[in-house]
C-alpha cells in the first residue's frame, strides 16, 4: 500500500534545497502524526489526520561537516580540522489564522572556540521568527526578525547554500550569519506581465551584544534603523529558462570612538546586484539542469575624517548530470580598501580571491553528501594560500516547506 | 505643495493606476490549472467563458515543478485556481499561492478547487507513514486523472464551481460536463472491451503512477523498474524485474515518458519478448495528446501491443 506513487513532490525540495538549488520543496506530512499509525478505521484515521493539521508543520535539517585545510591546525586560526557538526535548522511553520502565518528557524550551533584546546559554546537561536500577511491583494507585509532582502544568498539558510560555505562577499561584508535582525518588510507584486517584485525594509540596526569596532551597522544610539530596498525581476525566456535580475540598496550607521575617544556616528551603505539564469529543460528536467548566478555587493563605511570601502562578487555554475548528482564551481572575489583606518580596523585581508569546486550526490530528496574543495588567495603575509576540503552532510526529516525559486 | 509632497503623489498615482491595471474587471474569467490534465478538463467545460492557463506542461513530472516567480504572476491574476491536490503539488503551490499575494484563490475561498478532494482516492497509506518506504502520498495516490470515469465526474464538480463564479454561463458549463461525462463513460466501455480482448493482465510499469488506469481496466503492476517510489533503479533491482517478467510472461513493460527511457530499452533487449511502450501519461505529454480520452486511448493501444 505504500507503494504509492511518489516522487513526490516534496521531492525535489530538499535536493533542491541541499544543491541549493531552491526548487519546490516541500515534504508533505499530513499524516505524520504519531497516532496515525495506530488508526485503523478511515475515520479514526481522518481523526487523526485532523489532529496532525492542528500542529505546525516541523523539520529539522541537520548538517554535519568534515574539514581539513593546510591551515587548519594553526593556532591563528580558530577553524580546526576535523569532524564536527556545522549547524542543524529547527523550523516551524503554520498559518496563525485567515490573515497570517507564522513560520520559526531556531539555528542551533556551535560559538567559536576561545580556546583551540577546547569544544566551543553550544547555542540554540532564532535566526528567523516572523509573521506574514496572507489577505492583502498584491502585498505581504512581515514583522519580526528575518534575514534581510540583500541579493539572494543572504536569504538561504545553511542548508541550502549551493556551496557548504558562504561567498566571501557574504561573510565578509554582512557577516557570517548575514545580515538578520528585527524589523519589518512590505513586498509589493507588481501587476505587470512579468514577475516583478519591491521590497522596502526597516530594520532595527541595533549592534549584537559582543559587536566590534568594526561591525558596520554598530550604532547603539537610539535612531540606528537601517533602510532597505530590493527590486527583483524575472523574466522567463522560454519553458525551460529564466532570468532573475535583483538590485540592492541599504542605508544604516555606525558608531565608533574617535581619536578623543567621544562616540561619533558614519553612515554605512551597500549596494548590491545579482543576476541568475536557471535552465531546466520541459523534457527530460528530472535528469539535468544548469544554474549560473553571480552576486556583486558594495560596502561603505563613512567615518567624519575616513572611509573604508570593500566590493567583490561571486560567480557560481551548478550542473545536475543525473537524478542524484551534481557538480558545481564557484569564484569569488573580494577587495577592501580604506582611507586613514588601519587595515586592521577592516577586520579581513585587502585582497582574496577564492575558487572553489564541488560534487554531490543526492540518494533522496531529503539527504546528500557533498565534497567541496577551496582555494583561497588572501595575501595573508608569509602564509601559503589556504587549501581547505569539506565533506558534508546534509539530512532533514519532517514536513520542509518549498524552498523559493 | 512642496517637492516633497509632489514626489510623494506622483508615487502613489502610479501605483495606484498599476493596481488598477491588474484589477480591471474582465467578463472572462481567468482559471489557472496545476497540470495539462486539469488544463484540458477545464478548456472543455469553460469554452470561451474562461481562458485557461497551465502551469505543469505534459512532458513535467508534476511532483516535482519548480515554484517560479512567472507562475506566481498567473496566480496573482486567476479568478479561479484549480489543483490536483493529495499533495501532488505540496512541494511548490503553496509558494505560488503566497507568492501571488492573490486572496480570492487561497485555499479555503471559492476560488481555490482541489480535484482531489472529489476523486474517491485510492491507496491511502494504512498505519505508520515512514519516507523509509520512499516517497508516500499520506492522502492517497494523486494521479486520478489516468481514470476517465473519475474524470467525468470531476468534469461535474467543475461546472458547478466555475457556475458559483460565473452564474450567467451556468447552463452551459453544466451540459458541457454531462457531454464530456457521456462520452468518457461510453468510450471507457469501448477501452475495456478492447483490453478484454489481449488477454493481458499485468503489465510492468516505472513508477506507481498508472495506478487508476490499471485498476480501472482490471489490470495490475506486476512491478515497478524504481525499487521504492522516487528512488531511480538500480541494477539489481532490474535484474530481479527481468526474472519476474520472464516468470509471470509479462508482455507489456510501460515507461511513462518523463523517466529515462534508456532503462527500457535495456530491458527490451534482454527479454525480446516483452514489448516496451514509452507513453504519455499526462495530456501534452506528447504532442498528439489533447485530452484525456486521447491519453487513454494510447495506453489502450500501448496494452494492446500496438506500436505508439
Amino acid at each position: 500500500m505504500m507503494n504509492l506513487i511518489l516522487i513526490s513532490m516534496r521531492g525535489l525540495g530538499v535536493l533542491g534545497c541541499i544543491a541549493g538549488i531552491s526548487l519546490a520543496g516541500a515534504q508533505e506530512n499530513k499524516s505524520e502524526n504519531p497516532t496515525a499509525g495506530t488508526a485503523v478505521g478511515t475515520a479514526e484515521r481522518s481523526a487523526a489526520r485532523r489532529i496532525g493539521l492542528m500542529n505546525p508543520d516541523m523539520s529539522l535539517n541537520a548538517l554535519m561537516l568534515y574539514t581539513n585545510s593546510n591551515r587548519g591546525n594553526h593556532i591563528f586560526d580558530s577553524e580546526r580540522n576535523g569532524p564536527s557538526l556545522q549547524s542543524a535548522d529547527l523550523l516551524f511553520t503554520a498559518d496563525v489564522d485567515p490573515y497570517s502565518k507564522l513560520t520559526a528557524v531556531f539555528g542551533i550551533h556551535q560559538e567559536q572556540a576561545t580556546s583551540p584546546a577546547r569544544e566551543g559554546e553550544w547555542k540554540i537561536e532564532p535566526e528567523e521568527l516572523f509573521v506574514e500577511t496572507l489577505e492583502i491583494p498584491s502585498l505581504t507585509l512581515r514583522a519580526g526578525r528575518f534575514n534581510a532582502a540583500v541579493g539572494k544568498h543572504n536569504m538561504l539558510h545553511p542548508h541550502a547554500f549551493p556551496f557548504v560555505d558562504a561567498p566571501l562577499i557574504n561573510s565578509n561584508l554582512l557577516g557570517e550569519e548575514g545580515l538578520n535582525d528585527v524589523g519589518l518588510s512590505a513586498a509589493w507584486l507588481a501587476p505587470l506581465p512579468w514577475y516583478m517584485e519591491l521590497t522596502a525594509q526597516v530594520l532595527s540596526g541595533r549592534p549584537e551584544a559582543d559587536a566590534t569596532e568594526t561591525a558596520y551597522f554598530n550604532n547603539g544610539s537610539a535612531n540606528a534603523s537601517v533602510h532597505l530596498l530590493h527590486l527583483k525581476n524575472l523574466v522567463d525566456l522560454s519553458d525551460s529558462l529564466t532570468a532573475e535580475m535583483g538590485l540592492s540598496g541599504i542605508k544604516g550607521s555606525n558608531e565608533f570612538p574617535d581619536g578623543a575617544g567621544i562616540s561619533q556616528i558614519g553612515a554605512t551603505s551597500f549596494w548590491g546586484a545579482d543576476l541568475t539564469f536557471k535552465w531546466r529543460p520541459v523534457e527530460g528536467g528530472k535528469y539535468r539542469a544548469l544554474v549560473w548566478s553571480t552576486e556583486y555587493l558594495n560596502r561603505r563605511i563613512n567615518r567624519p575624517t575616513a572611509y573604508n570601502q570593500a566590493e567583490g562578487y561571486a560567480s557560481w555554475l551548478q550542473y545536475q548530470l543525473t537524478q542524484r548528482w551534481w557538480v558545481q564551481v564557484r569564484s569569488d572575489y573580494l577587495q577592501a580598501w580604506e582611507s586613514a583606518v588601519t587595515p586592521e580596523a577592516l577586520d579581513m585581508p585587502l585582497f582574496q580571491r577564492k575558487v572553489s569546486a564541488l560534487i554531490g550526490f543526492f540518494p533522496s530528496e531529503f539527504s546528500g553528501v557533498r565534497l567541496q574543495y577551496s582555494q583561497n588567495l588572501d595575501g595573508k603575509p608569509d602564509v601559503d594560500p589556504e587549501k581547505k576540503v569539506y565533506l558534508q552532510f546534509n539530512f532533514s526529516i519532517g514536513s520542509h516547506p518549498a524552498h523559493a525559486y | 505643495m512642496t517637492a516633497g509632497l509632489k514626489h510623494f503623489t506622483a508615487i502613489a498615482l502610479t501605483i495606484l493606476v498599476l493596481n488598477l491595471g491588474g484589477l480591471r474587471a474582465e467578463a472572462k474569467l481567468n482559471v489557472v490549472a496545476t497540470t495539462s490534465d486539469i488544463g484540458a478538463l477545464l478548456e472543455k467545460i469553460a469554452g470561451d467563458q474562461a481562458s485557461v492557463e497551465v502551469i505543469a506542461k505534459g512532458t513535467q513530472d508534476p511532483h516535482f515543478i519548480e515554484p517560479k516567480p512567472s507562475y506566481m504572476v498567473k496566480v496573482a491574476k486567476a479568478d479561479l485556481l484549480v489543483s490536483n491536490g493529495l499533495s501532488l503539488e505540496e512541494g511548490w503551490l503553496p509558494n505560488l499561492i503566497q507568492g501571488g499575494r492573490n486572496p480570492k484563490v487561497k485555499p479555503g475561498t471559492k476560488g481555490y478547487l482541489e480535484l482531489g478532494q472529489h476523486a474517491e482516492p485510492l491507496d491511502i497509506p494504512q498505519g505508520a507513514v515512514s519516507r523509509a518506504a520512499g516517497d508516500v502520498h499520506p492522502d492517497g495516490n494523486p494521479h486520478f486523472t489516468l481514470d476517465p470515469i473519475r474524470m467525468g465526474a470531476l468534469a461535474n464538480v467543475v461546472a458547478e464551481r466555475l457556475a458559483e463564479l460565473d452564474p450567467s454561463n451556468r447552463a452551459q458549463f453544466v451540459g458541457r460536463a454531462k457531454t464530456l461525462q457521456k462520452e468518457l463513460e461510453t468510450k471507457t466501455k469501448e477501452w475495456q472491451e478492447r483490453i478484454a480482448k489481449t488477454g493481458v493482465k499485468q503489465v510492468v510499469a516505472y513508477h506507481n503512477d498508472l495506478r487508476y488506469f490499471l485498476e480501472r481496466f482490471g489490470l495490475r503492476a506486476a512491478a515497478f523498474l524504481e525499487p521504492k517510489p522516487g528512488i531511480p533503479p538500480t541494477a539489481q533491482h532490474l535484474l530481479d524485474t527481468v526474472s519476474l517478467i520472464k516468470r509471470d510472461k509479462i508482455s507489456v513493460i510501460l515507461v511513462e515518458n518523463f523517466f529515462d527511457t534508456k532503462i527500457a530499452e535495456r530491458l527490451a533487449s534482454d527479454v525480446p519478448s516483452v514489448k516496451v511502450r514509452v507513453v504519455g501519461i499526462a495530456v501534452g505529454s506528447k504532442v498528439e495528446l489533447k485530452s484525456t480520452a486521447d491519453v487513454i486511448e494510447q495506453l489502450v493501444a500501448a496494452i494492446e501491443g500496438k506500436s505508439i
